[in-house]
Protein backbone atom coordinates (compact mmCIF):
# COMPACT_ATOMS: atom_id res chain seq x y z
CA UNK A 1 0.00 0.00 0.00
CA UNK A 2 1.55 3.72 -1.06
CA UNK A 3 2.40 6.00 2.06
CA UNK A 4 -1.41 7.45 2.78
CA UNK A 5 -0.26 10.83 4.52
CA UNK A 6 1.57 11.03 0.86
CA UNK A 7 -1.03 10.75 -0.65
CA UNK A 8 -3.44 12.92 1.44
CA UNK A 9 -1.12 15.72 1.08
CA UNK A 10 -0.53 15.30 -2.58
CA UNK A 11 -4.39 15.49 -3.12
CA UNK A 12 -4.76 18.54 -0.60
CA UNK A 13 -2.02 20.59 -2.68
CA UNK A 14 -3.26 19.77 -5.87
CA UNK A 15 -6.64 21.03 -4.23
CA UNK A 16 -4.76 24.28 -2.69
CA UNK A 17 -3.95 25.66 -5.31
CA UNK A 18 -7.13 26.58 -6.71
CA UNK A 19 -7.19 29.32 -5.00
CA UNK A 20 -4.79 30.82 -6.76
CA UNK A 21 -7.25 30.77 -9.86
CA UNK A 22 -9.16 34.02 -8.07
CA UNK A 23 -6.12 36.40 -8.68
CA UNK A 24 -6.74 36.49 -12.48
CA UNK A 25 -10.41 37.36 -11.58
CA UNK A 26 -9.91 39.61 -9.34
CA UNK A 27 -6.87 41.58 -11.81
CA UNK A 28 -9.41 41.57 -14.64
CA UNK A 29 -12.77 41.36 -13.30
CA UNK A 30 -13.45 38.66 -15.32
CA UNK A 31 -12.33 34.63 -16.40
CA UNK A 32 -9.51 35.98 -18.13
CA UNK A 33 -9.35 35.12 -21.90
CA UNK A 34 -5.69 33.80 -21.06
CA UNK A 35 -7.06 30.93 -18.85
CA UNK A 36 -7.71 28.77 -22.53
CA UNK A 37 -4.25 28.11 -22.55
CA UNK A 38 -4.24 27.12 -19.03
CA UNK A 39 -7.07 25.07 -19.97
CA UNK A 40 -5.62 23.64 -23.17
CA UNK A 41 -2.78 22.94 -21.02
CA UNK A 42 -4.17 21.38 -18.25
CA UNK A 43 -6.14 19.06 -21.16
CA UNK A 44 -3.18 18.17 -22.95
CA UNK A 45 -1.61 17.08 -19.77
CA UNK A 46 -4.58 15.07 -18.21
CA UNK A 47 -5.00 13.41 -21.76
CA UNK A 48 -1.22 12.32 -21.50
CA UNK A 49 -2.23 11.31 -17.97
CA UNK A 50 -5.12 9.69 -18.95
CA UNK A 51 -2.87 7.86 -21.38
CA UNK A 52 -0.37 6.59 -18.80
CA UNK A 53 -3.18 4.90 -16.72
CA UNK A 54 -5.26 3.33 -19.23
CA UNK A 55 -2.10 1.74 -20.80
CA UNK A 56 -1.48 0.72 -17.21
CA UNK A 57 -5.12 -0.66 -16.78
CA UNK A 58 -5.45 -2.27 -20.36
CA UNK A 59 -1.89 -4.03 -18.90
CA UNK A 60 -3.38 -5.32 -15.92
CA UNK A 61 -6.37 -6.48 -17.23
CA UNK A 62 -8.08 -5.63 -20.97
CA UNK A 63 -11.03 -6.59 -19.73
CA UNK A 64 -10.96 -4.08 -16.42
CA UNK A 65 -9.59 -1.06 -18.29
CA UNK A 66 -11.71 -0.81 -20.92
CA UNK A 67 -15.02 -1.62 -19.13
CA UNK A 68 -13.96 0.29 -15.97
CA UNK A 69 -13.21 3.59 -18.28
CA UNK A 70 -16.92 3.24 -19.77
CA UNK A 71 -17.87 3.53 -15.98
CA UNK A 72 -15.84 6.69 -15.69
CA UNK A 73 -17.43 8.26 -18.72
CA UNK A 74 -21.17 7.43 -17.59
CA UNK A 75 -20.39 8.51 -13.89
CA UNK A 76 -19.64 11.99 -14.80
CA UNK A 77 -21.90 12.23 -17.62
CA UNK A 78 -24.68 10.89 -14.57
CA UNK A 79 -23.29 13.32 -12.15
CA UNK A 80 -23.67 16.30 -14.74
CA UNK A 81 -26.73 15.12 -15.91
CA UNK A 82 -27.73 14.65 -11.83
CA UNK A 83 -27.08 18.70 -11.40
CA UNK A 84 -28.63 19.89 -14.38
CA UNK A 85 -25.73 21.26 -15.38
CA UNK A 86 -24.68 19.13 -18.36
CA UNK A 87 -23.80 21.71 -21.05
CA UNK A 88 -22.86 24.65 -19.03
CA UNK A 89 -19.69 26.55 -19.41
CA UNK A 90 -19.05 28.07 -16.16
CA UNK A 91 -16.52 30.49 -17.95
CA UNK A 92 -19.13 31.91 -19.96
CA UNK A 93 -21.58 34.57 -18.36
CA UNK A 94 -24.75 34.00 -20.02
CA UNK A 95 -24.51 30.32 -18.74
CA UNK A 96 -23.66 30.92 -15.18
CA UNK A 97 -26.75 33.00 -15.09
CA UNK A 98 -28.83 29.44 -15.39
CA UNK A 99 -26.72 27.93 -12.65
CA UNK A 100 -27.31 27.90 -8.39
CA UNK A 101 -24.37 27.54 -5.79
CA UNK A 102 -25.47 24.58 -4.51
CA UNK A 103 -25.61 23.24 -8.41
CA UNK A 104 -22.10 24.54 -9.00
CA UNK A 105 -21.14 23.13 -6.05
CA UNK A 106 -22.35 19.43 -5.88
CA UNK A 107 -20.94 19.34 -9.85
CA UNK A 108 -17.21 20.17 -8.57
CA UNK A 109 -17.11 18.09 -5.74
CA UNK A 110 -18.03 15.02 -7.53
CA UNK A 111 -15.83 16.03 -10.56
CA UNK A 112 -13.10 16.60 -7.79
CA UNK A 113 -13.59 13.02 -6.48
CA UNK A 114 -12.95 11.24 -9.90
CA UNK A 115 -10.15 13.30 -10.64
CA UNK A 116 -8.96 12.67 -6.81
CA UNK A 117 -9.55 8.45 -7.53
CA UNK A 118 -7.25 9.28 -10.43
CA UNK A 119 -4.06 10.30 -8.09
CA UNK A 120 -4.75 7.88 -5.84
CA UNK A 121 -4.81 5.23 -8.75
CA UNK A 122 -1.78 6.59 -10.01
CA UNK A 123 0.05 5.92 -6.43
CA UNK A 124 -0.65 2.41 -6.38
CA UNK A 125 1.11 2.04 -9.52
CA UNK A 126 3.86 3.76 -8.68
CA UNK A 127 4.33 6.99 -6.20
CA UNK A 128 5.81 9.05 -9.04
CA UNK A 129 2.96 8.57 -11.38
CA UNK A 130 0.64 9.56 -8.24
CA UNK A 131 2.89 12.95 -7.67
CA UNK A 132 2.52 13.54 -11.59
CA UNK A 133 -0.89 13.35 -11.55
CA UNK A 134 -2.07 15.66 -8.77
CA UNK A 135 0.90 17.77 -10.23
CA UNK A 136 -1.20 17.77 -13.62
CA UNK A 137 -4.58 18.14 -11.42
CA UNK A 138 -3.63 20.77 -9.47
CA UNK A 139 -2.44 22.71 -13.20
CA UNK A 140 -6.31 21.73 -14.40
CA UNK A 141 -7.20 23.24 -10.67
CA UNK A 142 -6.04 26.52 -10.96
CA UNK A 143 -8.63 27.12 -14.00
CA UNK A 144 -11.20 25.42 -12.50
CA UNK A 145 -10.81 27.50 -9.51
CA UNK A 146 -10.72 30.71 -11.81
CA UNK A 147 -14.68 29.55 -13.03
CA UNK A 148 -15.70 28.91 -9.95
CA UNK A 149 -14.48 32.03 -8.32
CA UNK A 150 -15.49 34.20 -10.85
CA UNK A 151 -19.30 32.38 -10.77
CA UNK A 152 -19.29 33.07 -7.28
CA UNK A 153 -17.95 36.79 -7.18
CA UNK A 154 -20.41 37.44 -9.90
CA UNK A 155 -23.28 36.60 -7.46
CA UNK A 156 -21.83 39.04 -4.03
CA UNK A 157 -19.47 36.66 -2.90
CA UNK A 158 -15.81 38.29 -1.85
CA UNK A 159 -12.60 36.88 -3.30
CA UNK A 160 -11.44 35.47 -0.50
CA UNK A 161 -14.52 33.73 0.40
CA UNK A 162 -15.23 32.41 -3.46
CA UNK A 163 -11.68 31.79 -3.65
CA UNK A 164 -11.58 28.99 -0.46
CA UNK A 165 -14.83 27.51 -1.53
CA UNK A 166 -13.16 26.94 -4.95
CA UNK A 167 -10.47 24.94 -3.16
CA UNK A 168 -13.02 23.21 -0.86
CA UNK A 169 -14.80 21.92 -3.61
CA UNK A 170 -11.47 20.72 -4.89
CA UNK A 171 -10.95 18.73 -1.44
CA UNK A 172 -13.22 16.20 -2.38
CA UNK A 173 -9.71 15.03 -4.44
CA UNK A 174 -8.70 14.11 -0.51
CA UNK A 175 -10.82 10.94 0.37
CA UNK A 176 -11.22 9.87 -2.90
CA UNK A 177 -7.87 9.67 -3.37
CA UNK A 178 -7.01 7.87 -0.08
CA UNK A 179 -9.93 5.58 0.09
CA UNK A 180 -9.08 4.45 -3.69
CA UNK A 181 -4.84 4.21 -2.28
CA UNK A 182 -5.81 2.13 0.79
CA UNK A 183 -8.73 0.09 -0.47
CA UNK A 184 -8.38 -0.98 -4.09
CA UNK A 185 -6.52 -4.01 -4.39
CA UNK A 186 -4.40 -6.06 -7.33
CA UNK A 187 -8.01 -7.44 -8.61
CA UNK A 188 -9.53 -3.96 -8.53
CA UNK A 189 -6.77 -1.55 -10.06
CA UNK A 190 -7.01 -2.02 -14.03
CA UNK A 191 -11.16 -1.02 -13.03
CA UNK A 192 -10.12 1.95 -11.07
CA UNK A 193 -6.86 3.25 -13.34
CA UNK A 194 -9.85 2.57 -16.73
CA UNK A 195 -12.28 5.00 -14.80
CA UNK A 196 -9.82 7.60 -13.92
CA UNK A 197 -8.59 6.90 -17.41
CA UNK A 198 -12.77 7.62 -18.92
CA UNK A 199 -13.48 10.16 -16.46
CA UNK A 200 -11.17 12.47 -17.06
CA UNK A 201 -10.95 12.25 -20.81
CA UNK A 202 -14.92 12.94 -20.95
CA UNK A 203 -14.29 15.88 -18.48
CA UNK A 204 -11.48 17.30 -21.06
CA UNK A 205 -14.28 16.87 -23.72
CA UNK A 206 -17.12 18.19 -22.12
CA UNK A 207 -15.29 21.09 -19.99
CA UNK A 208 -11.65 21.67 -20.82
CA UNK A 209 -11.44 21.73 -24.71
CA UNK A 210 -14.71 23.73 -25.56
CA UNK A 211 -13.84 26.43 -23.10
CA UNK A 212 -10.33 26.69 -24.29
CA UNK A 213 -11.50 26.49 -28.43
CA UNK A 214 -14.03 29.77 -27.25
CA UNK A 215 -11.45 31.58 -25.18
CA UNK A 216 -8.32 30.84 -27.15
CA UNK A 217 -9.16 29.82 -30.89
CA UNK A 218 -8.06 26.39 -32.17
CA UNK A 219 -4.67 26.55 -33.71
CA UNK A 220 -3.00 27.68 -30.76
CA UNK A 221 -4.97 25.25 -28.31
CA UNK A 222 -4.07 22.00 -30.28
CA UNK A 223 -0.37 22.36 -30.73
CA UNK A 224 -0.07 22.90 -26.51
CA UNK A 225 -2.47 20.02 -26.14
CA UNK A 226 -0.62 17.85 -28.43
CA UNK A 227 2.69 18.81 -27.06
CA UNK A 228 1.56 18.84 -23.29
CA UNK A 229 0.48 15.33 -23.92
CA UNK A 230 3.80 14.02 -25.22
CA UNK A 231 5.33 15.70 -21.98
CA UNK A 232 3.34 13.63 -19.99
CA UNK A 233 3.83 10.78 -21.90
CA UNK A 234 7.49 11.01 -21.61
CA UNK A 235 8.08 12.20 -18.21
CA UNK A 236 6.09 8.87 -17.19
CA UNK A 237 8.73 7.09 -19.35
CA UNK A 238 11.64 8.57 -17.72
CA UNK A 239 10.53 8.67 -14.14
CA UNK A 240 8.74 5.39 -14.57
CA UNK A 241 9.68 3.34 -17.12
CA UNK B 1 3.28 -18.86 -53.42
CA UNK B 2 6.75 -16.71 -52.64
CA UNK B 3 6.24 -14.67 -49.25
CA UNK B 4 6.89 -11.81 -50.71
CA UNK B 5 3.32 -11.91 -52.77
CA UNK B 6 1.63 -13.15 -49.57
CA UNK B 7 2.40 -10.53 -47.77
CA UNK B 8 1.87 -8.01 -50.83
CA UNK B 9 -1.90 -9.37 -51.32
CA UNK B 10 -2.32 -9.64 -47.53
CA UNK B 11 -1.72 -5.59 -47.68
CA UNK B 12 -3.91 -5.52 -50.30
CA UNK B 13 -7.14 -6.99 -49.14
CA UNK B 14 -6.18 -5.11 -45.74
CA UNK B 15 -6.81 -1.89 -48.00
CA UNK B 16 -9.72 -2.79 -49.88
CA UNK B 17 -11.29 -3.46 -46.40
CA UNK B 18 -10.52 0.24 -45.12
CA UNK B 19 -13.44 1.24 -47.87
CA UNK B 20 -16.04 -1.23 -46.46
CA UNK B 21 -15.69 1.82 -43.58
CA UNK B 22 -18.07 3.95 -45.63
CA UNK B 23 -21.17 1.22 -45.54
CA UNK B 24 -22.68 2.85 -42.78
CA UNK B 25 -23.33 6.14 -44.42
CA UNK B 26 -25.14 4.47 -46.82
CA UNK B 27 -28.07 4.31 -44.53
CA UNK B 28 -27.67 7.84 -43.26
CA UNK B 29 -29.46 10.01 -46.19
CA UNK B 30 -29.69 13.54 -44.61
CA UNK B 31 -26.46 15.09 -43.75
CA UNK B 32 -28.13 17.85 -41.12
CA UNK B 33 -25.91 19.60 -39.23
CA UNK B 34 -26.25 17.30 -36.15
CA UNK B 35 -25.62 14.68 -37.86
CA UNK B 36 -22.52 16.14 -39.45
CA UNK B 37 -21.21 17.14 -35.84
CA UNK B 38 -21.95 13.72 -34.72
CA UNK B 39 -19.71 12.35 -37.87
CA UNK B 40 -17.22 14.48 -37.05
CA UNK B 41 -16.56 13.26 -32.90
CA UNK B 42 -17.04 9.57 -34.48
CA UNK B 43 -13.89 10.59 -36.42
CA UNK B 44 -12.21 12.22 -33.46
CA UNK B 45 -13.09 9.51 -31.32
CA UNK B 46 -12.01 6.89 -33.65
CA UNK B 47 -8.47 8.60 -35.09
CA UNK B 48 -7.53 9.06 -31.29
CA UNK B 49 -8.01 5.61 -30.07
CA UNK B 50 -5.69 4.28 -33.13
CA UNK B 51 -2.94 6.95 -31.80
CA UNK B 52 -3.07 5.59 -28.42
CA UNK B 53 -2.95 1.84 -30.13
CA UNK B 54 0.36 3.51 -32.30
CA UNK B 55 1.88 5.25 -29.35
CA UNK B 56 1.78 1.88 -27.29
CA UNK B 57 2.89 0.36 -30.30
CA UNK B 58 5.95 2.51 -30.96
CA UNK B 59 7.18 2.51 -27.42
CA UNK B 60 8.73 -0.62 -26.82
CA UNK B 61 10.76 0.23 -29.55
CA UNK B 62 11.74 3.43 -28.20
CA UNK B 63 10.29 6.36 -26.15
CA UNK B 64 11.86 9.56 -26.80
CA UNK B 65 11.82 8.15 -31.00
CA UNK B 66 7.44 7.82 -30.67
CA UNK B 67 7.79 11.25 -29.31
CA UNK B 68 10.08 12.99 -31.13
CA UNK B 69 7.72 11.28 -34.42
CA UNK B 70 4.73 12.75 -32.24
CA UNK B 71 5.78 16.19 -32.44
CA UNK B 72 7.14 15.70 -35.85
CA UNK B 73 3.69 14.51 -36.88
CA UNK B 74 2.20 17.89 -35.61
CA UNK B 75 4.55 20.22 -37.22
CA UNK B 76 3.88 18.19 -40.67
CA UNK B 77 0.46 18.80 -40.32
CA UNK B 78 1.03 22.65 -39.28
CA UNK B 79 3.87 22.77 -42.33
CA UNK B 80 1.22 21.37 -44.54
CA UNK B 81 -2.30 23.11 -43.35
CA UNK B 82 0.07 26.40 -43.99
CA UNK B 83 0.94 25.68 -47.81
CA UNK B 84 -1.86 24.70 -48.31
CA UNK B 85 -4.13 27.24 -49.80
CA UNK B 86 -7.67 28.14 -48.15
CA UNK B 87 -9.00 29.13 -51.34
CA UNK B 88 -9.08 27.94 -54.91
CA UNK B 89 -8.11 24.44 -53.47
CA UNK B 90 -9.90 21.74 -55.52
CA UNK B 91 -10.27 17.91 -54.31
CA UNK B 92 -12.41 15.75 -55.83
CA UNK B 93 -15.65 17.11 -55.86
CA UNK B 94 -14.66 19.57 -53.32
CA UNK B 95 -13.92 23.24 -53.13
CA UNK B 96 -12.28 25.49 -50.84
CA UNK B 97 -12.30 25.44 -46.95
CA UNK B 98 -13.70 21.93 -47.10
CA UNK B 99 -11.44 20.55 -49.80
CA UNK B 100 -8.55 21.31 -47.57
CA UNK B 101 -9.81 19.79 -44.93
CA UNK B 102 -10.73 16.49 -46.41
CA UNK B 103 -7.41 16.35 -48.39
CA UNK B 104 -5.64 16.81 -44.78
CA UNK B 105 -7.37 13.90 -43.45
CA UNK B 106 -6.34 11.98 -46.55
CA UNK B 107 -3.15 12.94 -45.98
CA UNK B 108 -3.45 12.25 -42.08
CA UNK B 109 -4.77 8.64 -42.79
CA UNK B 110 -1.99 7.62 -45.87
CA UNK B 111 0.87 8.40 -43.32
CA UNK B 112 -0.52 6.24 -40.86
CA UNK B 113 -0.93 3.89 -42.84
CA UNK B 114 3.07 4.10 -43.95
CA UNK B 115 3.74 3.61 -40.52
CA UNK B 116 0.89 0.65 -40.00
CA UNK B 117 2.50 -1.04 -42.78
CA UNK B 118 5.76 -1.26 -41.79
CA UNK B 119 4.57 -2.20 -38.46
CA UNK B 120 2.78 -4.62 -40.40
CA UNK B 121 6.10 -5.80 -42.44
CA UNK B 122 8.61 -5.74 -38.93
CA UNK B 123 5.79 -8.52 -37.82
CA UNK B 124 5.40 -10.85 -40.77
CA UNK B 125 9.32 -10.96 -40.82
CA UNK B 126 9.15 -13.39 -37.52
CA UNK B 127 7.33 -15.20 -39.01
CA UNK B 128 4.99 -16.38 -41.85
CA UNK B 129 2.55 -18.89 -39.53
CA UNK B 130 -0.04 -16.30 -38.67
CA UNK B 131 -0.04 -14.82 -41.95
CA UNK B 132 -3.87 -15.20 -42.72
CA UNK B 133 -4.16 -14.12 -39.15
CA UNK B 134 -2.51 -11.20 -39.04
CA UNK B 135 -4.37 -10.04 -42.18
CA UNK B 136 -7.88 -10.51 -41.00
CA UNK B 137 -7.13 -8.76 -38.01
CA UNK B 138 -5.40 -5.89 -39.83
CA UNK B 139 -8.36 -5.99 -42.50
CA UNK B 140 -10.90 -6.14 -39.72
CA UNK B 141 -9.18 -3.26 -37.78
CA UNK B 142 -8.76 -1.19 -41.33
CA UNK B 143 -12.73 -1.00 -41.57
CA UNK B 144 -13.02 1.93 -38.67
CA UNK B 145 -10.20 3.45 -39.83
CA UNK B 146 -12.04 3.56 -43.21
CA UNK B 147 -15.11 5.14 -41.09
CA UNK B 148 -12.83 7.59 -39.46
CA UNK B 149 -12.47 9.23 -43.12
CA UNK B 150 -15.68 9.28 -44.58
CA UNK B 151 -17.01 10.32 -41.30
CA UNK B 152 -14.65 13.51 -41.52
CA UNK B 153 -15.11 13.19 -45.40
CA UNK B 154 -18.76 13.11 -45.86
CA UNK B 155 -19.65 16.13 -44.02
CA UNK B 156 -17.53 18.40 -45.87
CA UNK B 157 -19.52 17.30 -49.31
CA UNK B 158 -17.40 14.07 -50.59
CA UNK B 159 -20.01 11.33 -51.69
CA UNK B 160 -19.86 7.99 -50.13
CA UNK B 161 -17.83 6.66 -53.32
CA UNK B 162 -15.24 9.15 -53.12
CA UNK B 163 -15.49 8.41 -49.52
CA UNK B 164 -14.45 4.60 -49.74
CA UNK B 165 -11.97 5.30 -52.29
CA UNK B 166 -10.05 7.88 -50.40
CA UNK B 167 -10.21 5.53 -47.62
CA UNK B 168 -8.66 2.19 -49.88
CA UNK B 169 -6.28 4.84 -51.19
CA UNK B 170 -5.12 5.85 -47.94
CA UNK B 171 -4.52 2.24 -46.81
CA UNK B 172 -2.41 1.44 -49.96
CA UNK B 173 1.05 2.53 -48.22
CA UNK B 174 0.28 -0.26 -46.19
CA UNK B 175 0.79 -3.50 -48.74
CA UNK B 176 3.79 -1.44 -50.50
CA UNK B 177 4.91 -0.90 -47.46
CA UNK B 178 4.75 -3.79 -45.43
CA UNK B 179 6.66 -5.69 -48.82
CA UNK B 180 9.70 -3.57 -47.85
CA UNK B 181 9.76 -3.98 -44.46
CA UNK B 182 9.39 -7.50 -44.53
CA UNK B 183 12.26 -8.35 -46.61
CA UNK B 184 14.87 -5.71 -44.61
CA UNK B 185 13.29 -6.15 -41.54
CA UNK B 186 16.73 -5.02 -39.45
CA UNK B 187 16.73 -1.60 -41.75
CA UNK B 188 12.72 -0.84 -40.86
CA UNK B 189 13.19 -1.87 -36.77
CA UNK B 190 14.49 1.21 -36.25
CA UNK B 191 12.74 3.26 -38.25
CA UNK B 192 9.47 1.95 -36.92
CA UNK B 193 8.93 3.91 -33.58
CA UNK B 194 8.88 7.25 -35.21
CA UNK B 195 6.82 6.41 -38.01
CA UNK B 196 4.23 5.10 -35.55
CA UNK B 197 4.68 8.34 -33.18
CA UNK B 198 4.78 10.70 -36.42
CA UNK B 199 1.04 8.91 -37.48
CA UNK B 200 0.11 9.11 -33.70
CA UNK B 201 1.16 13.04 -33.27
CA UNK B 202 -0.45 13.60 -36.77
CA UNK B 203 -3.73 12.29 -35.77
CA UNK B 204 -4.24 13.49 -32.57
CA UNK B 205 -3.12 17.16 -33.90
CA UNK B 206 -5.96 16.61 -36.77
CA UNK B 207 -8.72 15.35 -33.73
CA UNK B 208 -7.64 18.58 -31.60
CA UNK B 209 -7.82 21.04 -35.08
CA UNK B 210 -10.65 20.30 -37.05
CA UNK B 211 -12.51 17.34 -36.27
CA UNK B 212 -13.29 18.22 -32.03
CA UNK B 213 -13.84 22.28 -33.23
CA UNK B 214 -16.33 20.89 -35.63
CA UNK B 215 -18.26 18.40 -33.63
CA UNK B 216 -19.17 21.24 -30.84
CA UNK B 217 -20.44 23.65 -33.66
CA UNK B 218 -23.94 21.73 -33.93
CA UNK B 219 -23.83 19.53 -30.68
CA UNK B 220 -23.73 19.51 -27.29
CA UNK B 221 -20.53 18.77 -25.23
CA UNK B 222 -22.20 15.94 -23.48
CA UNK B 223 -23.12 14.95 -26.74
CA UNK B 224 -19.78 15.08 -28.00
CA UNK B 225 -18.22 13.89 -24.72
CA UNK B 226 -20.06 10.33 -25.41
CA UNK B 227 -19.65 10.14 -28.60
CA UNK B 228 -15.72 10.33 -28.77
CA UNK B 229 -15.44 8.40 -25.43
CA UNK B 230 -17.36 5.83 -26.73
CA UNK B 231 -15.85 5.21 -30.10
CA UNK B 232 -12.32 5.56 -28.78
CA UNK B 233 -13.08 2.98 -26.54
CA UNK B 234 -14.55 0.76 -29.27
CA UNK B 235 -11.39 1.45 -31.42
CA UNK B 236 -8.86 0.40 -28.61
CA UNK B 237 -11.01 -2.42 -28.21
CA UNK B 238 -11.27 -3.54 -31.39
CA UNK B 239 -7.37 -2.78 -31.66
CA UNK B 240 -6.83 -5.31 -28.40
CA UNK B 241 -9.00 -7.69 -29.57
CA UNK B 242 -7.07 -8.29 -33.00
Amino acid sequence: MPDLWLVALSAAAAAAVAVLGVIPVILSGEVSPRLGWANALAAGLMLGAGYVLRQQGIALSPVGGIAGSVVGVTFVFASHRFTNLADVDLSRPEDLASATVPQIVTRELLHSAAEGVAIGAGFLVDPRLGLLMAGTLGLHNVAEGAAISAALIERGWHPTKAALLSAGTMAAHIPAAVATAAWIGAGGLPWVLGFSAGAMFYLILVELMPESYRQRGHTGIAITASAAMSVVVLLHAILVG
Amino acid sequence: MPAVVVVLLAGLITALATGLGAIPFLFVRTLSPKVIAFSNAIAAGLMLGASFTLVVEGMPFGTWQTIIGANLGVAFILVTQFLLPDEGLEFGELKGGGAQKALLMVIVMTAHSFAEGVAVGVAFGGGESLAVLITIAIAIQNIPEGLAITAAMRPRGASIASSAWWSVFSSLPQPLMAVPAFLFVDTFAPVLPYGLGFAAGAMTYMVFRELLPDAYADATRPEVGLIVSLSFTAMVASQLLL
